[in-house]
């Protein structure tokens, strides 16, 4: 004869749904390093896309977002075709120049993955970095590409300090 | 340009999220065998008990599986691959490749695939030597294999 198993207490249930529920609230609120990280990337894909008859003005108040995401020393290898740019002032530059090309330019950043050192001042993450270009010719999808970003803390901001195309091949 | 885009539709994900990915062709570098914009399903299980073999057609991972290479095995750990005015040698040998339907005139210098390395190649060579990804690649980086 098997005994039937005693229901769990009213109180132990409640405590499980309390903390399930609180662990929920913590990850949905939770201000995490990597919560932040994740956050300031969404900010620059954003940052990084052009949308359909986007003023200059506009891009211009974008490009000084710029300041609150890259280090005043950020070096960006992005691999060929594109060139390296050492230094915000200069990666700046080249974004606002990206504003005569037509078409609308989306920046997306898919497979995130993002680790913080114990120290909790350096960060790296990682990701596949994707640019579609539409025109009235259609979509085109530049070749993804991987890419390792370096971030450092500054005042309590996250700043990407390194970002590296990854080679797939040799 | 040689990408293939995993399908995040939340059904195909559900369905096929973990062991068969489709995916949708974007680029031509595998033609004819594998058309701009057709759809496969990749394996990912295909090289869970069983090492790749040459010629396999392998689905090749970026940071993750949202976008990844396809490509043809053509060398394997410890052989010696090269390219001679479009001929593909392995170990001195041409290697037939009957895949290969548009000739080339591509040159590579000799490079020795390492242990934890495949030499994968699309099957087309229509386009530039420098404007097709190739190479040796690192194995940790198999997605899977195509079913078709």
């Amino acid at each position: 004869v098997v005994k039937p198993r005693p229901p769990l207490p009213r109180p132990v249930l409640v405590l499980a749904a309390a903390a399930a529920a609180a662990l929920l609230l913590w990850w949905w609120c939770g201000d995490s390093d990597e919560r932040r990280i994740r956050s300031a990337l969404d900010l620059l894909a954003d940052t990084l896309t052009k949308r359909a008859d986007e003023p200059k003005l506009a891009f211009v108040g974008k490009a000084r977002t710029l300041d609150d995401l890259l280090t005043h020393d950020v070096v960006l290898r992005p691999g060929e075709p594109l060139p390296d740019v050492e230094g915000r002032d200069k990666a700046k530059g080249l974004f606002l120049q990206a504003w005569r090309y037509g078409g609308v330019v989306t920046v997306r950043f898919a497979d995130v993955t993002v680790r913080v050192e114990p120290t909790g001042e350096r960060a790296t993450s990682r990701m596949t970095v994707t640019v579609t270009h539409r025109t009235t010719e259609g979509d085109e999808l530049l070749e993804p590409r991987e890419v390792v970003v370096t971030w450092r803390k500054l005042d309590d901001a996250w700043l990407v300090e390194r970002a590296e195309r990854v080679a797939v091949f040799r | 340009m040689d990408m293939c885009q995993h399908d995040r539709r939340p059904g195909t994900v559900l369905v096929f999220g973990y062991v068969l990915l489709p995916l949708r062709l974007d680029g031509a570098s595998m033609e004819p065998t594998y058309r701009d914009g057709s759809w496969t399903l990749v394996n990912t299980l295909a090289f869970r008990f069983r090492e790749p073999a040459r010629g396999d057609v392998v689905a090749l991972r970026l940071a993750g599986p949202s976008y990844v290479y396809l490509k043809r095995v053509v060398g394997l750990p410890g052989e010696r691959v090269a390219f001679v005015d479009g001929r593909l040698l392995v170990d001195g040998r041409p290697l037939v490749e009957p895949y290969v339907t548009e000739p080339c005139t591509w040159n590579r210098p000799p490079v020795v695939v390492g242990p934890d390395e495949l030499f994968v190649v699309g099957d087309n060579r229509s386009n530039p030597l420098t404007h097709h990804a190739h190479g040796c690649v690192a194995r940790a980086r198999l997605a899977g294999g195509v079913l078709w």
